[in-house]
């Protein structure tokens, strides 16, 4: 079985890993330990801190760092074809000082290719930026656009709608460069009412910023502005999708002069052009997971992902019932995704 | 049809610990812990849910408060076998979920000190 991965989380141990590949004045204030680094606003309440609570180093202790280990637990483990690297430490979370969080999100592309992507051909890399800076934003996406891993742009989901033209050279130079725009949440995401009280409230909170995300690209002009633009909608649940796309068509058949920009349904744009990840899978029997793909109205939609090594980590024999038709299965754990990123499988490996 | 397994030793297995063994042609996984309070148990070693190795989970306890401001308080410690990856908690005395008992179930295995050696029958 051909395997694609979309979502997998490499880390550093320190921001100070970050270093070598600062300029002054940003390497000088991480140095003298002037940032240290994104503090979650809550605590994780499962056993691993927020990852597998076997995601270990060899003396025991915690490993989100270590690239041997995820060969070992994710890339032989389950063999994919392609991993493509998320990260999860985006500087897109600064509130200011954007010059700096640009830097940082320079660094870290940096720390990413020598690290990670030149030691696996089969991760797919990211380029990390800072939105509120969207010209380094789009200078950052051209640098890194040119690395042959590179496949895709992330746009770190928390309070900001992407949708606004202020974000327009983002999207230009994604589509310039011929790069997936990939919407992921941050520790700092939050729902229609704020974070909520518990992390378990915030946990399920987390599909409604990414129903915003879409609706925001496509008022805005998104995806009518950037024809060859496509999208992937990261750990933010499918299921809703249909209800998305209904709403979506229903109001643009009655206000559709407000946004004139927008020139056909909203559920076409998303069928033709976004992907979403499937983890977290709801636990679903088969038969429901066949009146979701039919109420989505295409087989084309979801894609693969683990998330290693977090806790909420889907395990792809467990997570995709085995009694889905296997040309659904296909797409799911391959096609659509090797369709997005333009990939073909590896010589020697059958479907 | 049954067989029995050593553990180990009575006390190589401390209160709070979980061992995890594989027996059989079938290579059943088992989980064999001893509680806090020190009484032994043993459940099947994968989680129905999505299969992640139980051994590389650990025994918790459970919570009680009774509404958001109010006082937690921790009960039955060391009595819930914690799945390493989406942390869904199982009572180690019958093997059932504790948020969904009625379908999420593992099979628990009769586990019990024989001359000095900690014994399970799988």
């Amino acid at each position: 079985m051909l395997l694609f991965d979309a979502d997998v989380h490499e880390s550093f141990s320190s921001v100070k890993d970050l270093v070598p590949y600062l300029q002054d004045p940003w390497r000088s204030i991480v140095e003298a330990g002037g940032w240290r680094g994104f503090s979650q606003p809550f605590a994780y309440t499962t056993q691993g801190a927020g990852n597998r609570a076997d995601v270990r180093n060899k003396d025991g202790s915690a490993s989100v760092s270590d690239y041997g280990l995820m060969r070992d637990q994710l890339l032989d483990a389950y063999r994919p074809q392609y991993a493509v690297l998320t990260g999860y430490f985006y500087p897109a979370m600064f509130k200011m000082q954007f010059e700096f969080a640009s830097a940082l999100a320079a660094a870290y592309n940096d720390w990413v290719v020598e690290h990670w992507l030149s030691k696996d051909d089969r991760f797919i890399g990211s380029v990390h930026i800072v939105p509120q800076e969207p010209q380094t934003a789009a200078r950052e996406i051209d640098r890194m656009g040119a690395h042959p891993q590179i496949k895709q742009v992330m746009l770190p989901v928390a309070t900001l709608s992407y949708g606004d033209p202020y974000y327009a050279p983002i999207f230009e130079a994604a589509q310039r460069n011929g790069l997936v725009v990939a919407f992921h949440h941050t520790i700092m995401a939050e729902g229609a009412l704020g974070m909520g009280r518990y992390y378990i409230e915030r946990h399920m909170l987390l599909p409604q910023p990414m129903m915003a995300e879409i609706i925001s690209l496509m008022c805005c002009g998104v995806f009518d502005r950037y024809p060859e633009l496509k999208f992937i909608v990261l750990e933010g649940g499918f299921s809703w999708i249909p209800h998305l796309l209904w709403r979506m068509d229903r109001e643009y058949k009655s206000q559709g002069h407000e946004v004139p920009w927008l020139k056909q349904f909203p559920s076409t744009h998303v069928r033709e052009r976004v992907r979403f990840s499937t983890q977290p899978t709801e636990d679903i029997t088969a038969d429901q997971w066949l009146k979701i793909t039919d109420l989505m109205g295409s087989e084309d939609l979801l894609v693969f992902s683990t998330d290693y090594p977090h806790f909420d980590f889907d395990a792809p024999e467990m997570a995709i019932p085995r009694s889905l038709p296997a040309a659904l299965r296909h797409k799911i754990f391959w096609q659509n995704a090797a369709d997005l990123y333009g990939v073909t499988a590896r010589a020697g490996v059958l479907a | 049809m049954s067989e029995r397994y050593v553990v180990c030793k009575d006390g190589e297995l401390a209160p709070g610990e979980l061992r995890t063994l594989t027996v059989g042609a079938t290579r059943t996984p088992v989980i064999v812990m001893r509680t806090g309070a020190g009484a032994l148990h043993a459940l099947y070693g994968r989680c129905p849910h999505q299969g992640a190795p139980l051994g590389a989970g650990r025994l918790v306890g459970g919570t009680v408060a009774e509404a958001p401001g109010a006082g937690f308080h921790c009960v039955r410690d060391g009595e819930l076998l914690q799945c390493p990856w989406h942390a869904f908690a199982y009572d180690v005395t019958d093997g059932r979920s504790v948020a969904d008992p009625d379908h999420l179930r593992l099979r628990r295995y009769d586990v019990a000190l024989e001359d000095g050696d900690v014994v399970v029958t799988v």
